[in-house]
């Protein structure tokens, strides 16, 4: 089992934009993430679906990412929709009690 | 030797030779800045040019010729590189009319009373007469004093930045400081650090001899409590400015001294010259750093001082440095300690053992914890993770510590004490998360409630199984759940908690060690003490572990041993949940 290279895609969709993770999503990759989002952001996005589906790995800082982005999506005012959650990601959100808490949603694509 | 009547007629043969060229020959050889010398097969010295003349101390060729060759090297100390004392007959010159191929010589010689040192380069060629017998030697004398002791400092300055790097006990930094200076820079050295009183202390003190190493000792014992500062390290500690004596009299020595004995041994040192650096930290003087010339002769001049000082400025740095770095150190080890119990509690009927290892470097406060506490007669035990480290974490773990053990006194069921941390995080102005199991222990079994933390594990003759149900991570979320289980437990079975650091440990290619190498590992090693059970995770997770440790990592190890009063595998007895206010 060899690690896969944190990747960031982001792509510009008609209702906004699609960020899609792959690799490890841990305390050295979530500063990554956040930057993709805060430039998403700036450039006038107000819907933001991150893809999770290439996600091998996420720990208790990707789960803590999510939750903090949750929030801010409240506070900011723009939309935050999570999809495609792998089965470990899944696993950590579930064990986590943050399931029914985040906005998942069934991918459009 | 010189008494034989052959050389000097030799050497007329030789100068008549040069009859009409020696003037020219004069000219041209003046002119060159290096020191050239011709040594006829006499080996007296029949020519220098004037740059010879002057390193050799004469006033003309003449005065040269009628000199003994060796008594010009009297007033020197002469060695090589590698200090081995150098002779007449070692001189390339002198070897070549011996009929010797030489090689070139690099002479450090360092004069008798004035202690002036300087680096020659000698290199000699023949010159032969008409039947290829060789006649006079010619030698040029490069002075090299400069680039070599350049190279030397250099080479000195990167040893001394291994040394620097070397430890964080500034202490044993400075004692090798010190130890390499000798003998190559000075013949003793020693550093002083100055107290915030006014006093000092001495940190080392270095000779390449340890006899002189006693002298030195015994002086220390006259030393005043005092600095006087008008006067040497006084001097230095007052100004922060350096200072060089190159002139030492005895008069000075006899004026400083307390009693004859101390006169004795500050004779016994024989100073030559002096040279004290301030060690200066933001401009503040911290310490100094003092070298000492004597047995070796040579003297110190402004080259000296500057490259003093440039020690000094790298061991101030160290010693900076290391004194941050310890008082770090202590604040997060004081933090530490406080956010873990003093010591694992004895519990009626438990065996107990926690293991706790932060990640990152040492004076960085993890944020992962555990705690137990008596209530009533029972325990209750919690561990969790808060996101985050250092002294931001530290705050959250004790508030989460302190709510824990405060809530536990109006309601102890775990699932409630894990509802008020939610809700005690949940007033932080920043978002605060923390992932936490609560147990209550009793002469039975244990009540557990799970808040977003990996569930604890039960190993038994049944092997081992996941216990309890998921419930909320704490302090954020607007639907929380804390379903609460009861355990019962067979006398022998153990729980093991955990936190996410011991499964996420990266081993590798990435890969993480996981829930079923844990499992796997408490499976195997069943029947184990908690101790052991300790010692055997900690060495599986080293063997595992590939890189830096990533993550904090906290394990509490629960040995049953009490009468279990009721036989079963245990189970969720009771549904009590704790429902947060969606």
């Amino acid at each position: 089992m060899s690690q896969t290279p944190f990747e960031i895609e982001s792509v510009r969709e008609p209702d906004g934009a699609r960020l899609t993770l792959s690799g490890e999503l841990d305390i050295a990759t979530v500063p990554r993430v956040v930057a993709a989002v805060d430039s998403t952001l700036t450039a006038g996005v107000r819907t933001l679906t991150i893809d999770l589906g290439g996600l091998g790995f996420v720990d208790s800082s990707g789960l803590r990412m999510f939750i903090v982005l949750d929030q801010r999506a409240s506070a900011e005012g723009w939309t935050l929709r999570l999809t495609r959650p792998p089965k470990q990601a899944m696993t950590v959100f579930r064990v986590s009690g943050v399931e029914q808490n985040l906005p998942f949603v069934e991918d459009a694509v | 030797m010189s008494s034989d009547p052959q050389p000097d007629a030799l050497v007329e043969e030789l100068q008549r030779a040069l009859a009409g060229s020696e003037q020219r020959l004069a000219v041209i050889l003046d002119s060159l800045a290096e020191a050239v010398t011709i040594r006829g097969s006499d080996n007296h010295l029949v020519h220098a040019n004037r740059a010879a003349l002057d390193r050799l101390g004469f006033s003309s060729a003449e005065e040269l010729r009628r000199a003994d060759p060796r008594a010009l090297m009297g007033p020197y100390e002469t060695s090589d590189e590698r200090g081995e004392e150098i002779g007449m007959d070692d001189l390339p010159s002198v070897k070549l009319l011996r009929g010797e191929r030489p090689e070139p010589l690099l002479l450090r010689a360092v004069h008798r009373d004035t202690g002036e040192e300087q680096w020659s380069l000698l290199k000699a060629t023949a010159v032969r007469d008409a039947s290829g017998e060789i006649e006079a030697a010619v030698t040029i004398i490069e002075d090299v004093t400069q680039s070599k002791r350049a190279a030397l400092r250099m080479e000195f300055m990167a040893q001394i930045g291994e040394v620097l790097a070397s430890s964080l006990d500034y202490q044993q930094t400075l004692r090798n400081v010190a130890g390499l200076a000798v003998p190559q820079i000075a013949d003793w050295c020693a550093v002083d650090l100055f107290t915030e009183d006014g006093g000092r202390e001495s940190v080392a003190i270095a000779h390449s001899d340890p006899a002189k190493l006693r002298t030195a000792a015994r002086l220390r014992g006259y030393e005043p409590e005092r600095l006087d500062p008008e006067r040497g390290l006084g001097l230095v500690m007052s100004t922060g400015e350096s200072q060089l004596y190159t002139e030492i009299h005895d008069e000075q020595l006899v004026q400083t001294a307390i009693d004859e004995e101390h006169l004795r041994l500050l004779r016994e040192v024989g100073f030559r010259a002096v040279v004290i650096v301030p060690l200066q930290v933001h401009e503040r003087t911290i310490g100094a750093l003092t070298m000492v010339s004597a047995e070796s002769g040579r003297s110190f001049d402004r080259g000296d001082v500057e490259f003093a000082e440039q020690i000094a400025a790298r061991a101030a740095l160290a010693v900076e440095s290391a004194r941050l770095y310890s008082e770090r150190s202590a604040i997060a080890r004081t933090l530490q300690d406080s956010l873990l119990p003093e010591a694992i509690p004895q519990i009626p009927g438990w065996e107990l053992a926690a293991l706790y290892r932060p990640a990152g470097q040492e004076g960085e406060v993890g944020g992962d914890f555990y705690d137990f506490w008596e209530l009533d007669g029972e325990w209750l035990m919690v561990i969790g993770d808060v996101t985050g480290k250092g002294v931001g974490a530290a705050t959250v773990t004790s508030l989460v510590r302190h709510t824990a053990r405060a809530a536990s006194e109006f309601d102890p069921r775990p699932a409630q004490v894990l509802a008020r941390i939610d809700a005690a995080l949940r007033r932080r102005p920043t978002v605060s998360l923390c992932t936490a199991l609560c147990m209550r222990l009793s002469p039975r079994g244990a009540t557990i409630a799970v808040g977003g933390h990996p569930p604890p594990l039960r190993v038994g003759q049944d092997g081992v199984s996941e216990l309890g149900e998921h419930g909320t991570l704490l302090g954020a979320l607007a639907r929380t759940h804390w379903p609460e289980s009861s355990i019962e437990l067979r006398s022998g079975e153990t729980l093991v908690a955990f936190t996410d650091g011991v499964t996420d440990t990266v081993g590798a290619g990435g890969e993480r060690w996981g829930a079923e190498r844990l499992r796997s590992t408490l499976a195997e090693t069943r029947g184990l003490g908690p101790a052991e059970l300790r010692g055997r995770l900690v060495k599986e997770l080293d063997e595992f572990q590939v890189g830096p440790q990533a993550d904090d990592t906290a394990v509490v190890i629960m040995r049953f041993t009490g009468e279990a009063r009721v036989a079963g595998s245990g189970g969720k007895l009771s549904g009590v949940g704790a429902q947060g206010n969606g």
